[in-house]
């Protein structure tokens, strides 16, 4: 059972006690066009090697390639996304195809400009086959599957943004050039690759901009 | 109660099991082999003597050289079935316990050179019954003896040591001392051994030795094991015996199981080893198996041998060797 | 700008409730001090305020209940240069204040009083506490402006509300108070006209008289994104709005810091829930994380094994709430039994725990079942690539709330798209696992409270081996049934009459079947039936002295019927090697044997100076299977050197029976005896942020009496038989562990450990120690995430880990492979126990998780990279048919772990 009280007692202010921070600090951005979510595709051109552990190196392949990509900026310097990237090529000797799915993590290391490194890493898989099946053996390799890495830069050229309009966001023609590397078991694939993708930025809801209020 | 079982590892098998990576299959041959070794009389009543030989492969035309022995009590697997004791330890041993030294004389151990050996059931039976029951009365047994069965039958090890161009290789094989009077087990037999395929043997075709067989190389050949079959079906040499089950279920008469393991020189099995199991696995599951012949970058010689080896499951062991041509 | 309470009269007069009344003989006081923040808006806006709350402090002098019993503003008297005093208008009261009410309500339930006492007993008051929010003094007013750029003050208006709207936040739904709501619109002549709202605790803000016509809205608050929109006034009707603001980051930990429980442990690690359902590589297992704690080894890929400070996994206890479970992982140890919606936390003891738990000589791993508030509905969906869960919470009233939620796999869908048809393997029923829980919380009254919580898991799976004899020349059929499941009810009450007293009594039934049979020629069938009690109270008799005692019971009736070969113990030649004959099987079957286990306890917390705890306890168990009663005597102190530093150490002798076939008469040997441990700690903690802890322990485990292996004999009704285990192992276990934790602070948060040790045993009729199977030299994780904007978070963990030892198998040239050609299969020579050791192991995990906000819900999507540099570790070894040559088993490459999930 308890006791009840009434009183009043109040203290001068002493030393107060370590409060953690209950709010974060919110940075409004400026509008720009490289800005939130994005949906991209395109297409790829490039050089490629596979080099096994048995065989040696089966010679360079060129081949096409396309990816599908989605994310967000984050802030104005960084952002992440999901790609799902596949391609395929080969030579006279030799052909293969590969396919991953992997995380990706986007720097703009000059802000408000719309150069981009980005570097991804994902769990691919890769497949080989001798181009004429007559010379197969039981030694040839059949594929591997491992980690696939890759790092470039892009560039996106957005032709129809108006920047005093307070837009957010736009379509875009993303250029890139691209470097991957498959360690996988027994079978190690490296490559460069140049594209062209178009790129949607959605932009951020005008809510989370630094804008004058007759933007709204 | 968490610790007695781990489900994970069995699902982690079912995974990893086909991942052996470029290890040769169990049943192909590329180095020193022995496939079985065979007792013509496996189980042995009072005062028998069976003869004892080994299917041994080596690699190409190199000399083997054998050495037999046999022992009475091993060390168990994990000591390669190492003999518990020497020849002279056990008749140490055997004089104490009689108490009349050179009442009974233990064998030698050794068994020859040859490549066959000639095991004889000389001691008497009751030698092994005295064993069993002063096992079974409390009798001191040293820590490093693997118990036997004591079920009126009696293991034997017969041991054999090949060496081929500096190699060697150690195998074992049980034979069964009967010391009370039971029913004997009888080695399997094969009768032939067939081949089959739409293009260059449209019906079965039997394998023989001298005109050898011509096989294509990189195809499929249907094979087929002949064995006795009896008015049902079922093959006669599976023979009914009791059992009776670890769990106190009560004794049943059970058919034996026939297992078939496949060796080959080059190509390919469908299955390295295939078994009949009364009821749930039939004969004819049992005795077929497809065989993928070598394609000549992978195996350059022209002729190939297979061995069908077939045991039942009470130490009778038999096998059937044939060899086959290959055309480019 | 500091609030500033003020010394009011003391008028000490005494109401009392029901009962006894007691003369106040000492007055609460302030012991820590908490500062109110001061509304942003109010601070614009020169607004001053005098808050007065009624605080409800309990006997340890925290605050439970805090409410405004009145509150005022005032606004600011300014003396202009020239003299004049002016008055900004003030606030009515009809506009809800500027959050000070909010403000001074968070400060005063956060301060720490010294309790107030009734003739020495420390008792509960009730006060009443005055926040006065006080402006500092301005700087003198800049020159004047050009007129016309500033915003007129809001006009004088007649009150008639037309508009009228609640605030609230994005996702969770909740009310936002203290949100500054602008309305606005430019006039014809370029002139902006403008008022300003403030929502109040209800959310709620309201404009007057507006003229009809399009307005623009603007809401801003502290920590949210500003929300901006227009809306339409038509005369005559009153706008009704809610609007929906966002937060600038939904991360869990944006919460108040809470008091720091009183620690009386040395070793004790306490994990919130939110702390570790983000940690990249594990699915959100809130018993997956526990491998990256220091002490905890990392277990082999699958296995689900737990291994604490050199224990084997079976010495490790496992309990939810107190209560044991025989499970924790389904099979294949990828997920737990119980998911994070329901647990609160985790409490792990490595070594040295209390009386409270016993029969176990490794560490013990407590789960804490969620306590619910009725609040609202709350619920969740959880998709991954392996399973998804559901879960629902409803609040019944006031005082009770009740929670569902349930799990099942599908693996079955994916193994049976991808198995091929013509294998040799064929799924009779895919594995596939199921979990449910039900959750129910009563508190009829404060000092009532009741929970119950049932739980339940399943495992299933069948296969059907088309051709048996590819496994052994002895199998005879190619049935493989396993299923595991398992239940608990849990009845648990708490009574805390006061803060002197409290007792927690529980108790729950359970049942668990384990069922495995291949055929007919192996089975293991379990059918446990279980009831424990729990019961703890708990005197304090004063400050210095606190007695507990309680009863830890258990019982068991069990049947079991096992046909098996005899199973390889620890350090048997860890790869798992038996007797390859299969047909050399043991059967054992037992019907309705009970196993009852009942253990009273006490314990003291003793404070014989400031800084210095002391924590003594002795428990008496008794079992009965083995008919042996065991004495645990154990201490453990705490000792606060400098607020910062803490040196801590302790000591305890734990008892522990062998796993349950070791006294099985065919199995083990029924006159086996107790396994015993002496735990021996000492430690010291160094904080010097409140976000940063550094703590080291140095630890040494004495074991005896172990159970062993033994291949003896012993004459039993007069036959020999095997001995098969005997108490002659014993082993030493030694090391350090290092904790360095970062809670959460500037986004950051994480933890790196680093554990140091030896383990080795010396098995029965041994006189050389060898390797404990599960030695692994080093240990080291690091853990970290980092919250980015957008409410994107990412993650890493990363371990270094020494491999496990293993016993080598001889080859060539050393010995010539032997084979048994009976069996058609090579028998491995095995090498010395635990001579060799695996290759070291390292990878890193990487997850990154998004959070996409809408008005009502939150959803939310993960994809965690498993071995993101693909490193090939090795878990142990597969070899040839001859064992001439040896490949490294690995473990899993990379993989994904791909997951959504719907809150709301």
């Amino acid at each position: 059972m308890r006791t009840f009280l009434v009183l009043s007692v109040a203290m001068l202010v002493p030393t107060g006690a370590w409060a953690q921070e209950d709010t974060q600090e919110l940075r409004l951005l400026k509008p720009a066009a490289r800005q939130g979510f994005y949906v991209a595709g395109g297409l790829r051109n490039g050089a490629l090697t596979i080099s096994d552990e048995n065989l040696g190196g089966l010679g360079f392949m060129t081949g096409f390639g396309f990816a599908a990509r989605g994310g967000q900026m984050a802030n104005d310097w960084i952002g992440f996304g999901l790609a799902i990237n596949a391609g395929g090529g080969g030579n006279d000797v030799w052909g293969g195809g590969w396919g991953a799915l992997s995380l990706e993590l986007m720097l703009t290391p000059l802000p408000g400009e719309d150069f981009a490194i980005r570097g991804s890493v994902g769990v691919g898989g890769m497949g080989v086959a001798r181009a004429k099946p007559e010379e197969e053996t039981e030694k040839d390799p059949s594929g591997t599957a491992g980690a696939l890495y890759t790092l470039g830069v892009s560039y996106d050229l957005f032709p129809w943004y108006e920047k005093d309009k307070y837009e957010s966001g736009g379509f875009a023609f993303t250029g890139f050039l691209e470097g991957m590397l498959l360690p996988g078991d027994g079978l190690i694939a490296g490559g460069v690759m140049i594209g062209l993708e178009v790129t949607y930025w959605f932009g951020f809801n005008k809510n989370k901009l630094d804008i004058p209020p007759e933007a709204y | 109660m968490r610790s007695v079982l781990r489900f994970g590892p069995i699902v982690g098998l079912l995974g990893l099991a086909a991942c052996t990576g470029d290890f040769t299959p169990y049943n192909e041959i590329d180095r020193l082999r022995v496939l079985a070794i065979s007792a013509d009389k496996p189980w042995l009543a009072e005062g028998d003597s069976t003869r004892i030989e080994a299917l041994v492969v080596p690699v190409g035309d190199n000399t083997v050289t054998y050495n037999w022995s046999w022992c009475p009590l091993t060390q168990g697997s994990s000591k390669g079935y190492e003999c518990a004791f020497t020849r002279d330890e056990l008749q140490q041993q055997v004089d104490e316990a009689t108490m009349m030294p050179g009442l009974l004389r233990v064998p030698p151990f050794e068994l020859g050179t040859s490549s066959t050996a000639v095991y004889a059931y000389n001691l008497p039976a009751a030698f092994f019954s005295s064993v069993c029951s002063a096992i079974s009365m409390g009798g001191e047994i040293p820590d490093f003896v693997e118990l036997p069965a004591c079920d009126g039958t009696f293991p034997i090890t017969i041991r054999l040591t090949v060496t081929s161009n500096g190699e060697s290789l150690t195998a074992v094989k049980e034979i069964y001392v009967l010391y009370e009077d039971l029913p004997l087990n009888t080695n399997p037999t094969i009768n032939d051994l067939k081949v089959k395929r739409a293009e260059d043997y449209p019906e079965p075709t039997s394998v023989t030795e001298s005109p050898l067989l011509k096989l294509k190389r990189g195809v499929d050949y249907d094979l087929e094991v002949v064995v006795p079959l009896d008015a049902d079906g079922n093959p006669s040499q599976a023979e009914p015996y009791l059992y009776t089950p670890p769990d106190g279920s009560g004794e049943k008469t059970i058919k034996e199981t026939l297992v078939f393991t496949w060796f080959i020189e080059g190509g390919e099995m469908d299955r390295a080893r295939t078994g009949y199991i009364d009821p749930d696995v039939p004969i004819d599951e049992a005795r077929r198996n497809i065989w993928t012949t070598p394609k000549k970058v992978d195996y350059e010689r022209t002729t190939a041998r297979m061995f069908v080896v077939i045991q039942d499951n009470r130490k009778g062991t038999t096998w059937f060797a044939r060899t086959f041509e290959l055309e480019d | 700008m500091r609030s500033l309470p003020l010394l009011l009269l003391l008028l000490p007069t005494l109401a009392s409730a029901q009962g006894e009344e007691k003369p106040i003989t000492k007055l609460p006081k302030v012991k820590k001090n908490v500062e109110a923040i001061y509304p942003a808006p109010a601070l614009r806006d020169r607004v001053e305020a005098t808050v007065v709350l009624e605080l409800d402090i309990d006997a340890d002098g925290y605050v439970s209940a805090a409410d405004v019993v009145s509150s005022s503003t005032t606004a600011e008297t300014v003396t202009s240069s020239t003299g004049v005093v002016s008055v900004l208008p003030s606030r009515s009261s009809t506009i809800a204040n500027y959050g000070f009410d909010q403000a001074a309500t968070v400060a005063g339930s956060r301060l720490e009083f010294e309790p107030a006492e009734a003739e020495g007993e420390k008792v509960p008051v009730r006060i009443q506490y005055t926040f006065r929010f006080k402006l500092p003094p301005l700087p003198p007013p800049p020159p004047p402006t050009i007129a016309g750029t500033d915003a007129p003050p809001p006009p004088d208006r007649p009150k008639v509300m037309n508009f009228t709207g609640v605030m609230r936040a994005r996702g969770t739904r909740s009310l936002v108070p203290g949100v500054v709501v602008t309305i606005f619109r430019e006039s014809e002549d370029g002139q902006t006209e403008g008022y300003e709202a403030v929502s109040g605790d209800d959310g709620v803000f309201n404009f007057y008289d507006l003229e009809p016509g399009e307005w623009k809205i603007l809401a801003e608050a502290d920590g949210y994104f500003p929300f901006r929109t227009t809306e339409e006034v038509t005369a005559g009707q009153v706008t009704e709005v809610v609007y929906f603001i966002e937060k600038g980051t939904y991360n869990p930990y944006d919460v108040l810091v809470e008091a720091e429980r009183v620690k009386k442990e040395v070793n004790r690690r306490t994990l919130e829930i939110k702390e570790i359902t983000k940690i990249a590589g594990t699915l959100g297992d809130p018993i997956q994380v526990v491998e990256n704690l220091p002490g905890v080894a990392r277990s082999q890929q699958g296995s689900g094994q737990i291994i604490v400070r050199g224990s084997g996994p079976n010495d490790t206890g496992v309990f939810i709430n107190g209560v044991d479970i025989p499970l924790i992982y389904h099979f294949g140890g990828l997920r737990s039994v119980i998911p994070a919606d329901v647990i609160e936390s985790i409490d792990f003891f490595p070594g040295n725990y209390s009386v409270y738990y016993g029969r176990k000589t490794g560490g013990i791993f407590d789960a804490k079942i969620k306590r619910l508030k009725p609040d609202a509905v709350h619920g969740s969906l959880d998709v991954s690539l392996l399973d998804t869960s559901l879960y629902l919470e409803v609040p019944i009233g006031e005082n009770a709330a009740i929670a569902i939620a349930g799990r099942r796999s599908y693996i079955d869908l994916v193994l049976k798209a991808v198995l091929p048809e013509d294998g040799n393997v064929s799924l009779t029923s895919a594995p596939v696992y199921y979990d449910f829980q039900i959750l129910a919380n009563w508190r009829p009254a404060p000092s009532h409270d009741l929970q119950l919580t049932v739980l339940g898991s399943d495992d299933i799976i069948e296969l059907l081996f088309e051709n048996p004899a590819s496994f052994s020349t002895q199998s005879r059929s190619g049935n493989l049934n396993a299923g595991t499941n398992f239940f608990r009810a849990i009845a648990e009450y708490r009574y805390t009459p006061s803060s002197e007293f409290n007792n927690q009594l529980s108790f729950s039934a359970g049942q668990d079947n384990i069922n495995f049979t291949f055929g007919d020629q192996f089975r293991f069938l379990l059918q446990n039936n279980q009831l424990q009690l729990r019961e703890r109270a708990e005197w304090k008799f004063a400050d210095a002295f606190t007695l507990a005692g309680g009863i830890d019971g258990l019982m068991r009736i069990a049947d079991v019927e096992v046909l098996l070969p005899r199973p390889p113990s620890e350090g048997q030649g860890g790869q798992n090697v038996g007797n390859p004959d299969i047909d050399d099987v043991l059967f054992t079957k037992v019907e309705g044997q009970r196993n009852f286990l009942v253990a009273p306890y006490v314990e003291a917390t003793i404070v014989p100076f400031e800084g210095l705890t002391l924590v003594p306890g002795l428990r008496l168990d008794y079992w009965e299977l083995l008919d042996e009663v065991s004495l645990d005597p154990r201490l453990v102190a705490r000792y606060q050197l400098l607020p910062e530093w803490t040196v801590k150490g302790g000591i305890g002798l734990v008892h522990q029976d062998g796993e349950p076939q070791s006294a099985d008469p065919i199995f083990g040997n029924p006159d086996i005896g107790l396994q015993r441990a002496i735990h021996y700690s000492v430690g010291a903690e160094w904080t010097p942020e409140p976000y940063l802890k550094f703590d080291m322990v140095l630890f040494y485990k004495a074991l005896d009496n172990l159970v062993s292996p033994t291949n003896a004999t012993v004459v039993r009704d007069g036959k020999t038989v095997p001995l098969n285990v005997d108490n002659g192992g014993r082993g030493t276990v030694y090391g350090m562990e290092l904790f360095l934790e970062h809670k959460f602070n500037n986004n950051l948060r994480g933890w790196l450990t680093y554990t140091l040790s030896r383990a080795s045993r010396i098995d029965s009729g041994e006189t050389e120690p060898r390797l404990f199977d599960f030695d692994q030299t080093h240990i080291l994780a690091v853990v970290a995430s980092y919250v980015f904007p957008e409410n994107w978070e990412f993650g890493i963990r990363w371990r270094i880990v020494s491999g496990n030892p293993t016993t080598p198998f001889l080859t060539r040239p050393d010995v010539s492979p032997v084979v048994n050609t009976d069996l058609g299969t090579y028998v491995p020579i095995v090498g010395a126990v635990n001579s060799d050791r695996l290759p070291l192991f390292h990878q890193l995990d990487v997850r990154v998780d998004k959070t996409w906000i809408f008005d009502a819900w939150k959803f939310a999507a993960y994809l965690s990279l498993v071995n993101a540099y693909n490193r090939t570790n090795v878990e142990g070894f597969t070899f040839e048919f001859d064992y001439t040559r040896r490949n490294p088993q690995q473990g899993l490459p990379i993989y994904p772990i791909l997951g959504v999930r719907g809150d709301f």
